[in-house]
């Protein structure tokens, strides 16, 4: 028999309350029964999906000399199909010591199972159709969510939500691709030609459907890895107090000296239930002093990656050369261009700004963190309830079907024959089936399941 | 008929010709000494049509021109037989147009009788078949409802509907695989008794009315192609007129009648166990279904020169007599119709053909073979693709050759072949376009192209042929590449000014090159999967990673190609990525 029962440690290393080590194949009761047992039930009696006390006993003699109980434990095993992976799956509840839990992970190997590979289990999942990918995709999004919104994005694609447009989508297409496939197969019959039943309209308001889903992805993309926000300005504007005051912290050491913040500092704020990834930067300006130097090298970088930037002027002092270099440093990135200070004074002339903040008296500050989940809200016109997409996976996908309806429905106005229609149609199905997994390589499948932990 | 054959064919319908002639032709050619012996149960019926009179359609057509370009007859015979030549979905793209005859009935079977009768090595002979002779796991022979025993090195089981078949008639039922036909049961207790699943499955034919009390003139009269087009690529001709059809439609009166003896139909009253073909429904069954339409087309279609005889096609029917001559005499153009046979339906028995290898011999039985409708596929054309098959592979295995597995992407044959024996069916298969992914390379203009060469290597193909199909080859050869060099003069200064056939094929080819361009990934993913091969004796038990459900799946199946195990349904593309890992690790793995 091959090795086909995984194992491994589900909860994260290190020390804790509760550990769970998890079974997973066909050997999994048979396993249990070799390293657990219970004073007042056996194995076999288990009940599936309930848990039982009991303990962990090492049996092996050249370790021990005699059976020797390792820890007491809970135990459950779920019966396949109804678990997790959709096969015979035990775990077992242990205290979560490091050494050991290593130890009762060792002795489930030695009794005949195999350690899992990262995201062995939820690729368990998928192969036996528990599961589709866009769903262990999300497992592995609710795992890393580091916010509300990324969290309920995760959930719903989870539960299916994003998995049952992709299959309405499949439907109606399905449907019409089967009524030109029987005006080619069917000639004798008086089936109407395409141009009459309306396909190309029909074909027309899938692709409306899958180019507003695929316009997600800007948004989709920032709730699930968060915004990268990098505050620039010339030095001593109060950036650095601006971020305390996002971040609702004393983080950042601020004083008087221009050039104070030298290195690039990060730190991660919820703002309307949103993960962004606050950046505050060396100005950038001329300097002779190296480590200045090397910080503004830093800003730009960082920069080069964001998503987002804050560039934060001096109200009262008004705009002068080095302002103006921010200025047209940032011009090509969505920006915020905020006067601060604005409690010593307003004396910007026609400068055109977003914001009037204050970080003294925390003026505005509302209003700023309003704009910046409204940057990442108000990318796509969405109504509340439609699915959003989160990778570059799915906006890849969702743009071949995009292209290969287009090229349909370009066959249709030049009066191509049905066939290529037909052709068109079947590539935006398979595209359609990689969303979801139905079609797929296995790098794409690499690709996903590496990034998970061992144990999930 | 001796005691000792290397072949035996049980069946001479449209299958069992096919698989006869080939093997014959192909050990002819080697002046070899083996011998092929094709039973039937009547000598009267070889190569009887069933139902409809007529050769070829959308994908059939296909069908029938790969035969040809093999090798095969059946493309000759319905040339040289055909009253009528059409070809259809012209104003559709070139790889949807099929060829369709309306064949003399009478012609067809006598010019395959003649034929048969020509074949060296071949003996044809009256037999009913009652038990195949098997001996430790490999085949024996064959036992005759005489008690006689012929022994084979290989038998092939091409019976058709004749497995127990069961005539119905309203709800009256006779024994019979078809109308003034016996039926075969030994047989099918026989193929039980070797441990093969049986399943049963039914089909529909029309009634035929005597042309002389029908009314032309007030029906659409269908004449075939001035132009008339050739299934074979041999230049046969058509040597016999033409006759046109005509077209009518059932009306509401027509309706209401059939809807009143739905009850006394076997299929509504459930009196019938078998599936039967949803795209060839019988009348009873298309106003069921599709009740809003208030009428349905018919074609009566000549039954032969000499013939007073025609076929209502779109009128399959199992209902009972009374209503059938009712219902037919409401038709406008047959009110004062006779009934010259009566329409009915056929239950008979089928083996899955999931028992199968690509080969289309038996995982069962080493040596025995099924082809044609026994497998559960409906369609003379259909029938003689997998006998050709068949026959070819039969023959190769006796004279130590490798068998022939046509891929989907080479030719429709490939397509059928495939579906057979890895998804199975249970309802009587029928070929369509829409079932070749490579649908725009398997096209009629180019089934030579696909497959002539091959069936010059394998013997079958005469030099004659192969020497004008190499020809016809090179010709487009230097046509294409002419073209491409000079892209915009498409007039030349060649000396040959080359034929329509040939402009024909290249303008295809060139208006086709992007959309096939789009196919080549598809395509090298399925050569690869191809090449990589499964043993028979494969251990899926050793793979890590499949499910359960997939394992069983392998395991019943055993697929010989990789590609084979990506068609079985169940099998994720998941799965394939597991197995190709594995095979080409070489099994490093399993620790």
């Amino acid at each position: 028999m091959g090795d086909n029962t995984i194992t491994a440690i589900s909860t994260p290393p290190g020390v804790g309350a509760i550990g769970v080590v998890r079974i997973s194949g066909p050997e999994a009761k048979d396993i249990l029964k070799r390293v657990w047992t219970s004073s007042h039930i056996s194995v076999d009696k288990c009940v599936t999906h309930r848990m039982y006390y009991g303990n962990i006993v090492d049996n092996i003699i050249e370790n021990v000399g005699k059976p020797q109980v390792i820890d007491n434990v809970l135990a459950v095993f779920m019966e396949a199909p109804n678990s997790y992976t959709g096969e015979n799956l035990v775990e077992i509840h242990c205290h979560a010591g490091a050494y050991l839990t290593e130890r009762i992970l060792n002795l489930i190997i030695n009794a005949g199972a195999r350690p899992a590979e990262p995201g062995e289990f939820t690729k368990r999942a998928y192969l036996n159709n528990r599961m589709d990918l866009l769903q262990c995709e999300a497992v592995a999004d609710v795992i890393g969510a580091s916010s509300e919104r990324s969290l309920k994005l995760a959930q719903e694609q989870l539960s299916g939500r994003l998995s049952d447009e992709i299959a309405k989508i499949k439907t109606a297409l399905k449907e019409i691709k089967a009524s030109v496939e029987a005006t080619i197969d069917f000639p004798e019959e008086d089936i109407e030609m395409i141009n009459q039943c309306g396909i190309k309209e029909k074909i027309e308001s899938i692709r409306f459907e899958t180019d507003k889903l695929s316009s997600t992805y800007s948004e989709g993309r920032l709730l699930r890895e968060g915004v990268k926000v990098v505050i620039v300005g010339k030095p001593n504007v109060g950036k650095s107090s601006l971020m305390n005051l996002l971040l609702g912290s004393e983080r950042v050491i601020v004083h008087d000296t221009p050039g104070t913040t030298r290195d690039v500092i990060e730190e991660h704020a919820l703002i309307g239930g949103i993960s962004f990834m606050l950046i505050d930067t060396a100005g950038i300006h001329d300097s002779v002093c190296e480590i200045e130097k090397m910080g503004i090298i830093k800003t730009r970088l960082k920069l080069s990656e964001a998503d987002l930037t804050i560039v934060v002027l001096d109200a009262a002092s008004g705009v002068d050369k080095k302002d103006e270099d921010v200025l047209s440093e940032t011009k090509n990135i969505p920006r915020i261009v905020i006067v601060n200070k604005s409690d010593k004074g307003l004396n910007v002339a026609d400068l055109k700004f977003d914001l009037k903040t204050s970080a003294a008296t925390g003026d505005g500050i509302d209003n700023l963190k309003e704009m910046m989940t409204g940057f990442v809200t108000k990318k796509h016109k969405s109504e509340a309830g439609d699915s959003i997409i989160t990778r570059q996976r799915h906006k890849n996908s969702l743009e071949k079907i995009s292209v290969s309806l287009e090229l349909a429905t370009k066959s249709i106005e030049n009066k191509e024959s049905a066939e290529f229609v037909a052709c068109h149609l079947q590539n935006a199905m398979d595209s359609l089936g990689e969303l979801t997994g139905e079609i797929t390589s296995d790098d794409v499948l690499n690709e996903i399941f590496s990034k998970f932990c061992i144990g999930k | 008929m001796n005691k000792h054959y290397n072949i035996i064919v049980v069946g001479a319908g449209h299958a069992g010709i096919e698989a006869a002639l080939a093997a014959a032709r192909i050990f002819g050619r080697r002046n070899d000494k083996k011998r092929v012996l094709l039973l039937t149960g009547d000598l009267k019926t070889i190569a009887h049509m069933s139902c409809n009179p007529a050769i070829g359609g959308l994908a059939k057509g296909h069908l029938v021109r790969e035969i040809d370009a093999l090798g095969g007859e059946m493309g000759v015979a319905a040339d040289l037989t055909g009253i009528q030549f059409r070809r259809l979905n012209m104003s559709k793209g070139p790889a949807v147009r099929a060829t369709r005859c309306q064949s003399d009935r009478n012609s067809y079977m006598k010019h395959m009788r003649e034929v048969l009768s020509k074949a060296p090595l071949l003996d044809v002979k009256e037999g009913l078949v009652d038990e195949i002779l098997v001996k430790e796991g490999k085949i024996l022979g064959v036992k005759l409802q005489s008690g006689a025993e012929v022994i084979s090195d290989k038998v092939i089981v091409s019976t058709g509907t004749f497995l127990n078949g069961l005539l119905h008639f309203g709800m009256d039922h006779i024994e019979g695989g078809r109308i003034d036909d016996f039926t075969s049961k030994g047989l099918s207790k026989s193929l039980m008794s070797l441990g093969f699943q049986l399943g049963r499955l039914k089909t529909g034919t029309c009634p035929r009315l005597k042309s002389k009390m029908i009314n032309f003139s007030v029906m659409n009269r269908q004449d075939g192609d001035k132009e008339m087009p050739n299934f074979s690529f041999r230049g046969v001709g058509h040597p016999l007129p033409q006759l046109p059809c005509f077209m009518t439609y059932t009306n509401g009166e027509t309706h209401e009648i059939i809807k009143a003896a739905l009850g006394r139909s076997p299929l509504f009253s459930g009196k019938i166990q078998g599936t039967g073909p949803r795209y060839c429904p019988s009348i009873e069954d298309k106003i069921f279904r599709f009740a809003d339409k208030t009428r349905h087309q018919l074609f009566i279609e000549p039954e032969g020169l000499d013939i007073d005889e025609v076929y209502v096609n779109g009128l399959s029917t199992s209902l009972p007599k009374d209503v059938q001559i009712e219902m037919v005499r409401t038709i406008s153009g047959l009110e004062n119709a006779e009934i010259a046979r009566w329409g009915y339906a056929v239950e008979y028995d089928y083996a899955p053909p999931t028992q199968l290898y690509a080969t289309l011999e038996t995982k069962l039985i080493k040596g025995l073979y099924h082809a044609g409708q026994i497998n559960g596929t409906s369609g003379y054309e259909e029938a003689a693709a997998q006998g050709l098959m068949v026959g070819i592979n039969a023959a190769r295995s006796l004279i130590d050759e490798e068998p022939i597995i046509l891929s989907r992407s080479q030719a429709y044959i490939g397509v059928l072949i495939d579906d057979l024996v890895t998804k199975g069916t249970n309802e009587p298969y029928r070929m369509f376009t829409s079932r070749a992914e490579y649908r725009l390379i398997l096209r009629e203009d180019n089934a030579d192209m696909r497959l002539s060469e091959l069936g010059h290597k394998i013997g079958l193909l005469d030099d004659e042929q192969y020497e004008r199909f190499s020809e016809k080859k090179s010709t487009i050869e230097e046509y294409l590449s002419e073209l491409r060099k000079n892209r915009r003069k498409r007039t030349n200064q060649r000396t040959n000014e080359p034929t329509h056939e040939v402009k024909e094929a290249v303008d295809i080819e060139i208006k086709y090159e992007g959309y096939i361009k789009m196919q080549t990934d598809h395509l090298e993913r399925l050569k690869r999967l191809e090449q990589l091969k499964l043993p028979l004796d494969f251990d899926y038990d050793l793979v890590n990673g499949l499910s359960n459900e997939v394992r069983a799946k392998l395991k019943e199946i055993r697929p010989s190609t990789l590609a084979q195990a990506s068609n079985i349904s169940g099998i994720t593309p998941a799965a394939v990525s597991i197995l190709m890992v594995y095979l080409k690790s070489g099994r490093r793995d399993s620790a």
